[in-house]
Parts: structure tokens; C-alpha cells; sequence
């Protein structure tokens, strides 16, 4: 442990180093501002050092504490060269902080601080990461980066892991050197600070006195959101304190204009290094830009600084060759934080803004086009519509924070007492009466607005506003100015104190800990605190379903898991981090595979009822054809027997017909029409539920790779079909009455589904079971399969999420007397991939967290099939023994 | 002089109004605050 916090000492010194050499070159030498630079300059510095040992493999405490003690000797080495300019720098500060006067005033202010800090140091030390979104999708990054040693796209279900994560990088860094998340809040906390500094250096440049600007701050920090997510792990703070950052250098421009020891060119460095932040960390930090682009303009037009606002964006006018270096690295550092996560979603999904779509004012440019999805996804567009609706529950509403404060902020806004009881009388008078803050809560709200037209009218955004509560506390500052008579200005301000005081209350253990779970973590050691070892339960996780977990499965097993996509996953990797986690695709084959191919013999599945472990193994209802390395495969599931089968040759890039038939007494494979293979298979298909039809991709689970090219004439059937009518309908397709030219002597008669794709989804067998296109399957007219009457196909992009679903019907419920038939053109026949069938269906397995402890030596040579489930209130149970 | 009327109605203006948002932020948010709070110290 001595080592781990030598090498942190180290790294953290290499850092500090590198900040203040920023800072030398970057610094205003106006006090208010250079607080807020350097806290930005520290806090980037830290993130692109962790992000480029990161994504060169090197995110380990040795490495990163060889090249920090690298760079400290080489940063001694210039520093001594360069004494006197440092010593400038301490001098600054020393005549700065020199002999504080202590009024009455700053006694109290610095009271309130050291009371909300007192509070903060309290959680970061005593609790771990609590809120669902860092345990789905925040920390999970965090873990596996730090685990591996590198910055890389997880396997996961959880969607949202692959949002830009640049603010993830900067909280590895308070997790690499102690290999564990004790620390990992202080990610947070300094934003949480660079936003309160932000505040007051934005009062200082509105001519605010340092007592009032300070006070003004502290109101801000006092905020119940905002004091709560500064140690909650996620990555809001970060954005918000970027914001807040901008704005205080543009309200300085705004009121100062460009000063010698501030060029523009410093200052629009600043901007863009903030931004590019902000953007790489939540691509919100978009919506709320306009408000600091109008501030910007009107800054440089109060001023006349166009001309010169563009020249001083050419390097020449750089004052020097060094620092024209300097800015470049710094552009290219912040370009390489932000735009690393878009290009690698690019690359990877093909659209840079996965999960999300990309679609301005309805035109889709990036992503599936799918129905957006509230949580997981955005909107994706601007709409007038989202403004109105999200600004009215705003002010009638969420505002008024009818439901306990919690970090998720939910259908609240988590203002808190002071912003509603004083601030917003005090907007609304500085917006009619006070020219001073008018414009800076306009652009507040511009901001505001923006941000509202572009997300989902929904109950989950309050945690996207935390740049805008410093408009109540401004504007409150701002009045009391106007109101200089002292008795008149103490009720107002004993009113904020006391309305602070119960903000502080309502956050004083962040909404969650009971005194119970508090005296838990509190008895716990420090590297062993968390929500498992506590054994702390919410419904949103149970920390003694994981505890259980942990104990069961020794610790040099994987852990295999399957989740959906919103479930919690990192209370798994332990607090020091050291479980290994392996994601598998829920999927009765592909899921067998792979445990056999990564030697996993421990299941984790979070709300799984007991039945579903059952199922994975017997998975009731299902019928399938598809493609699995270069063959055709079936796959037919006989009550508690699971049977698959792979057979014939079917090439890439060529139409193949794939039919499939069960009389109950003997299974048949025919490809192009001629047999392949025949099983003496007995028994009825059993189905739990109403079966579900499909065509191209499960819709609820993965089952191998996406299918990729076309499928046509998908035809299901209630009857054995012959070969030689399998063979007319390969050649000659099925007569329908839609199609009266096509005269054939099939026999119609058991047929339950046709679907032709002649540019369109219907069910032309009269049973109305209508397809819908989902995800970015679509229909094509200008290839079909090579039979009369066949105009168009439904074509596949082999990526996940795309199919057509057929809905769900009892008329699919064919237990036996069964054929299954499509035309296929695959571009691939390498993998597993889903053609047609009814795959079993979920919707009711995630209910219980279980744990399968499997001990199988192979599923298809079938000589020991021995099932656990370990049910999470202690007790083992066997549910599944076959020894056939 | 005049001003520091006007600096006094406005005062007890805006106190007037701030008192009266604050009893309606009272009727919803008080009573979690306080079980909250309860909760923690005697729960």
C-alpha cells in the first residue's frame, strides 16, 4: 500500500507540475479568474495524461508513475532554467493570500464552505458510488479500463457505456494508483469546484464585491442538486462546471474587453479546451452552448473585437513560437479527448453518436432510425414542441420539488429552498429592473431553453440543469446591490441563510444512507467499503444479492453475466476492483459457447427468475432456421430437450432456400429443396407463452452475429410439407390472391404466414399477421429471390437491432405437424445468424437476481448436464439434472 | 432620499413575495426534508 501511494504522490506531483507550467503560460494575473484557470488546467492536465497512458496500454500505477517521475525530472530541469518565472508565480500568490483581514463576513462565508466540505469529505470517504446510472454505465468503464490497463470499448448490453467518457477518464484517475474506488468521488468534487469558483469569478467580472461574489458562490454550492452530484460519480458536474468556466471568461471579456494580460487568443483557447471537454464528456454540453455563443458575439461586438477576435486566431500573432506550439498541443489534446469517443463509434456502429440517433429537424444522418428510447437514448433533434412542454413542467412542476431529493432527480429539479423562496423573485426583478445581470439570465435561459428542446418531455433531465442555478443566486447578489440599505438587505439575506440551512439538510447524506448503512460503511475498513461488503439494499440495487455473488464464486473464476441493457453490473468487480467480468449474450447456444470457449463456470443473472435458468438450458417455443458457419442450422426445442443441428453448404452472396419440417415423430432439413438431413426427433414442442414470430434478428435477445443481407417468401406452415411441395414452392413460390398470375397446384392449407416483401410487410396468407420493419432492416425492390412473382426482399444490415417482427399470435403455437421455409442471400456465413422461427420469448425472466453455478462438461455429447441456481437468500437449489 | 424609499418598498416587496413562495415550497418539500431527517436520526 506504501508503494501504491508513493506512485500516486508521484503521479499527482507529475501533474501538479504539469498545471502550473499551463498555468504559467495561460494565467490572467486577474485573481477571480486564474482560481477558476487553474482548477480547468488541473483538471484536464490530469485527464489527457490518464487518457493517453490509457489508450497506449499503460494504465497502471508503475507505468504512470515511471513517466510522471520522467517528466518531473525533466519539468526540474526546465524550472531551474527558468527560476525567476516561477518565483513570479509565488510571489502572485504569497501577496495574494498574504495577512487575511477577518471580518465578521468572511468568518461566516468561510464557515458555510468549510460546513458543505466537511459534508463532502464526509461521503467521498465513507461512501461508495451509489447511483444507478455510474453503476450501469459510468464505473463499469472505470473498472474494466483500470482492470485491463487500457482505455478500450467494453463488451457490454448496457447501450449507454458507449457515450463519450471523457469525464470516466479523469475519474480513473483517482482509481488507477489505488486500485480501488475509495477515492473516486474527488472526480466530481473538483468539478463540483470549478463551477462554484466559476460563479464567483463570473459575480467578480459583474463588479459584485469579494464578500457578495463569495456569498453568491456559496448559495450556489449550496444548491441541493448540485451539492449532491458533487459526489455522486457522475458526469453532469463535469459538464456544468465546463459551462459555468466559459462563461466567467466571456462576462470578463463582456465587462473588460481584451486586456494585454489576457489576449483573446488565451481566452479562446480557454473556451475551446472547455468545450471540447464539456462535448467529449456529454454531447449535451451542445444544447446549452447557445447561450455562451450569444454572450460571446455581443461580448466582442460591445467591444469592436471582431477583426481582432479573428486575428488573433492566426498563429503569427502568437506571441511566440513556443507558445504557438503550446496552443497547438493543447488544441490537439482537447480535439483528441473529445472527438476519440465519436470516431470510435463511427468506426465502430457507424454512427458516432451510438446509442443515439443523429437526426436535426427530422433528417436522419446517423443511427438506426428506430423509435428513440427515453433513457438509453436521446431525441436526437431539436423540436419546438420538447421546448414547451419541458419549460411548463419546469415551472409548474419540477420546480417546486414535490418528491424527496435524490441524485437521479427525478421529476424534480433539486433547486432546492433558496432558488424557489428567493431566486426567482429575484430573476424575475433583475430581468424588469437591473441592467447589470438582464443579459446574463437571458443567456442563461437561452441556454436553458435550448437544452429543453432538445431532450425528451420526460421526468429525467433535472440532472442536465446544474449550469443554471447560478441565475437565482447572480441575480439574488445583483438585487442586493440595488437594495443598498443594510435593514433592508438583512431579511433577505437571514431569509437565503436559513432557506441554505435546510438545503443542507435535505442533502446531508445524500437522500439514500440510513443511519443504519451509514454506521456499516463507517465500521468497514476504507479500502473495503461498499454497497456489497455493507450490505446495502435499494431497489435499484441489492448490495447483499452481490455479496452473495462474491462469496459464491471464488475469486479467480470469471464471472459470466447477462444483463439487459439498464441493468446495475459494477458492485460485481469488487471495490478493489479485482473481479473479472465477462458479458454473454443471453441466447440458449451462443450463451453455452461461450462459457465453454472463456472457461466461465459462474453465471450472474440480475433479475432472473428462477425459471429462466431453466429456460436458458430447455428454452421453451422455439423453432429456428438460420445460417452457422457456412451451413444451414436448425435449431428445435422438444420440452426439455434442446436440439440443434447443422447441415448442407450455403454460400455468401448467393440465394439459398432453406425449409425445415417437424411432424412430431421425425425432423427434416432441406436445403435448396433437397434433404440434408432427417432426425428421428418424438415429442411436442411446449411453449410457456404466446409464441412470437420473427424474421432476421430476435428481437428481444442476441443470438449469435446479426444477420446481414436478404431474406424473402418466409413461409410458415401448420403441416408437414412434402418435398416435391417444397420443391414447387421453391420454384414456382405460393399462389396467393394477391398474386393471380402465379398459378401453382400448392395446396394453401395449413398455411399460417407468408410474407413476399414485394415492398411491403404483409402477411399474405389472410391470417393477418403483418410484419413491422424494426431497427434498419428495409425493404428493397431491386433484388428478390430467383422465383416468379418475387419483386423485392427485406435486406439486413448485419449489425444489432434490425428485423422484421411479426407480433405475437396463438396461431404460431405449432407444436408439431410444423414446416418453416425462407429464401436467404447472406453476406456472411461465418458465425451464428438468426433467419426465422419463434425464438422463445422474455419478458418475464427478470424478476430475481439468480446465480448459476454450471457444471457441465458439453452440452451435446450430453454426458453430465448437472444445473445450479444459487438463489440469493442463501439456499442452493438444483434445478436441472439430466443425466442422458 | 426618494430612492431609499423605493429601495425599502422594493425590499419588502420582493420579502413579501419570497415569504410567500417559500410557504408554498414549505407545504411540499418541508415535511420529506424533516422525515428525512428523522429517519436518519431515529430510525
Amino acid at each position: 500500500m506504501l508503494l501504491r501511494l508513493i506512485q500516486m504522490g508521484i503521479g499527482n506531483l507529475f501533474v501538479l507540475g504539469v498545471t502550473i507550467h499551463l498555468f504559467r503560460l495561460l494565467r490572467t494575473t486577474v485573481l477571480h479568474l486564474d482560481i477558476p484557470i487553474f482548477g480547468f488546467l488541473w483538471i484536464f492536465s490530469a485527464t489527457l495524461f490518464t487518457f493517453l497512458l490509457g489508450i497506449f496500454g499503460f494504465l497502471a500505477p508503475v507505468p504512470m508513475a515511471l513517466v510522471s517521475l520522467v517528466g518531473l525530472l525533466l519539468m526540474g530541469l526546465h524550472a531551474a532554467r527558468q527560476r525567476e518565472r516561477y518565483v513570479t508565480i509565488l510571489d502572485t500568490f504569497r501577496t495574494t493570500f498574504k495577512r487575511p483581514r477577518f471580518t465578521a463576513v468572511g468568518i461566516l462565508l468561510a464557515a458555510a464552505a468549510i460546513l458543505q466540505l466537511l459534508r463532502i469529505a464526509f461521503h467521498v470517504w465513507y461512501t461508495p458510488p451509489y447511483v444507478h446510472d455510474t453503476l450501469t454505465y459510468h464505473l463499469p468503464n472505470v473498472a474494466e479500463w483500470v482492470q485491463k490497463g487500457r482505455i478500450h470499448a467494453i463488451s457490454t448490453p448496457v447501450l449507454r457505456s458507449y457515450w463519450p467518457a471523457t469525464f470516466e477518464v479523469f475519474e480513473s484517475w483517482f482509481v488507477v494508483f489505488l486500485h480501488n474506488d475509495l477515492l473516486i468521488q474527488l472526480g466530481c468534487v473538483s468539478c463540483y469546484l470549478l463551477a462554484v469558483t466559476s460563479v464567483y469569478a463570473i459575480c467578480r467580472g459583474l463588479n459584485f464585491g469579494k464578500h457578495l461574489s463569495a456569498g453568491v458562490a456559496l448559495l450556489y454550492a449550496y444548491t441541493p442538486s448540485v451539492a449532491i452530484h458533487a459526489t455522486s460519480c457522475k458526469n453532469d458536474m463535469a459538464v456544468a462546471g465546463m459551462y459555468l468556466f466559459a462563461m466567467a471568461l466571456l462576462v470578463h471579456l463582456l465587462r473588460v474587453g481584451d486586456s494585454s494580460n489576457f489576449p483573446l487568443s488565451r481566452r479562446f483557447l480557454l473556451i475551446a479546451m472547455a468545450f471540447c471537454y464539456g462535448f467529449g464528456t456529454k454531447a449535451y454540453a451542445v444544447f446549452i452552448a447557445p447561450g455562451l455563443i450569444l454572450l460571446g458575439i455581443v461580448a466582442l461586438a460591445k467591444h469592436r473585437l471582431f477583426k481582432k477576435a479573428i486575428l488573433s486566431l492566426h498563429p503569427k500573432n502568437i506571441s511566440s513560437t513556443s507558445r504557438s506550439i503550446l496552443y497547438t498541443g493543447l488544441i490537439l489534446g482537447s480535439g483528441v479527448l473529445t472527438f476519440y469517443w465519436y470516431v470510435r463509434n463511427y468506426i465502430i456502429f457507424d454512427n458516432p453518436f451510438y446509442p443515439a440517433d443523429f437526426k436535426p429537424f427530422g433528417y436522419l444522418i446517423f443511427g438506426s432510425g428506430a423509435p428513440p428510447d427515453p433513457g438509453t437514448s436521446a431525441q436526437s433533434s431539436f423540436s419546438f414542441h420538447s421546448m414547451w412542454q419541458n419549460a411548463r413542467n419546469l415551472v409548474t412542476f419540477k420546480i417546486l420539488d414535490q418528491f424527496r431529493i435524490y441524485t437521479d432527480l427525478n421529476r424534480i429539479t433539486g433547486w432546492g429552498w433558496f432558488n424557489f423562496a428567493c431566486g426567482v423573485s429575484a430573476v424575475i426583478y433583475g430581468l424588469l429592473f437591473d441592467r447589470r445581470v438582464r443579459f446574463i439570465i437571458l443567456c442563461f435561459v437561452i441556454s436553458l431553453l435550448s437544452l429543453l428542446g432538445w431532450v425528451f418531455v420526460d421526468d429525467w433531465h433535472g440532472r442536465f440543469l446544474h449550469f443554471f442555478p447560478p441565475v437565482f443566486a447572480i441575480a439574488f447578489g445583483a438585487l442586493l446591490m440595488c437594495l443598498r440599505i443594510k435593514r433592508v438587505q438583512a431579511p433577505l439575506v437571514v431569509l437565503a441563510i436559513v432557506c441554505s440551512f435546510f438545503n443542507y439538510l435535505a442533502v446531508l447524506n445524500v437522500g439514500v444512507f440510513s443511519k443504519d448503512d451509514l454506521g456499516r460503511l463507517m465500521e468497514l475498513p476504507p479500502l473495503e467499503r461498499s454497497l456489497v461488503n455493507a450490505n446495502i439494499d435499494y431497489p435499484w440495487v441489492t448490495g447483499s444479492a452481490y455479496r452473495e455473488v462474491l462469496i459464491h464464486v471464488p475469486e479467480n473464476e470469471i464471472i459470466g453475466y447477462s444483463l439487459k441493457k439498464n441493468d446495475v453490473i459494477y458492485p460485481l468487480y469488487g471495490s478493489n476492483l479485482s473481479r473479472r467480468l465477462h458479458y454473454l449474450p443471453v441466447s440458449p447456444v451462443s450463451l453455452v459457447d461461450s462459457m465453454n470457449l472463456h472457461g466461465i463456470r459462474y453465471l450472474y443473472f440480475p433479475r432472473a427468475a428462477e425459471r429462466f435458468i431453466g429456460e436458458w438450458i430447455y428454452p421453451y417455443g422455439a423453432h429456428q432456421i438460420g445460417v452457422r458457419n457456412g451451413q444451414m442450422a436448425t435449431w428445435i426445442n422438444l420440452g426439455s430437450r434442446n436440439h440443434e443441428y447443422n447441415a448442407g453448404k450455403v454460400q455468401p452472396g448467393e440465394w439459398t432456400h432453406l425449409a425445415f419440417t417437424y411432424s412430431g415423430d421425425q425432423a427434416i432439413s432441406y436445403l435448396n429443396a433437397e434433404t440434408v438431413v432427417t432426425l428421428d426427433y418424438h415429442g411436442e414442442i411446449a411453449f410457456n407463452r404466446t409464441p412470437h414470430f420473427v424474421i432476421g434478428e430476435r428481437s428481444n435477445v442476441t443470438m449469435g452475429e446479426p444477420f446481414g443481407g436478404m431474406i424473402d417468401e418466409v413461409a410458415l406452415f401448420h403441416r408437414v410439407l412434402t418435398q416435391t411441395e417444397i420443391r414447387e414452392i421453391m420454384n414456382r413460390g405460393i399462389s396467393v390472391k394477391v398474386d393471380p398470375g402465379n398459378q401453382s397446384e400448392i395446396r394453401l392449407d395449413g398455411l399460417v404466414a407468408y410474407y413476399r416483401f414485394n415492398g411491403d410487410t404483409k402477411d399474405l396468407s389472410g391470417n393477418s399477421h403483418d410484419g413491422k420493419l424494426f431497427g434498419r432492416a428495409e425493404l428493397t425492390l431491386d433484388n428478390g429471390a430467383p422465383v416468379p412473382g418475387a419483386k423485392g426482399c427485406v435486406r439486413f444490415p448485419g449489425i444489432l437491432g434490425n428485423g422484421v417482427d411479426c407480433g405475437e399470435s396463438p396461431e404460431f403455437r405449432i407444436a408439431s405437424n410444423l414446416t418453416l421455409m425462407a429464401w436467404v442471400n447472406p453476406d456472411s456465413v461465418d458465425g451464428t445468424h438468426f433467419v426465422a422461427g419463434t425464438p422463445y420469448n422474455g419478458g418475464e425472466w427478470w424478476k430475481h437476481s439468480r446465480i448459476a453455478e454450471v457444471i457441465r462438461e458439453d452440452k451435446f455429447t450430453q454426458i453430465t448436464r448437472h444445473l445450479y441456481a444459487l438463489k440469493l437468500d442463501g439456499s442452493h437449489r438444483r434445478t436441472g439434472d439430466s443425466g442422458d | 432620499m426618494r430612492s431609499n424609499w423605493m429601495a425599502v418598498i422594493v425590499g419588502l416587496g420582493i420579502l413579501a413575495i419570497n415569504l410567500y413562495l417559500l410557504k408554498i415550497y414549505i407545504s411540499t418539500q418541508a415535511k420529506l426534508t424533516f422525515e428525512f431527517i428523522l429517519t436518519i436520526v431515529n430510525p
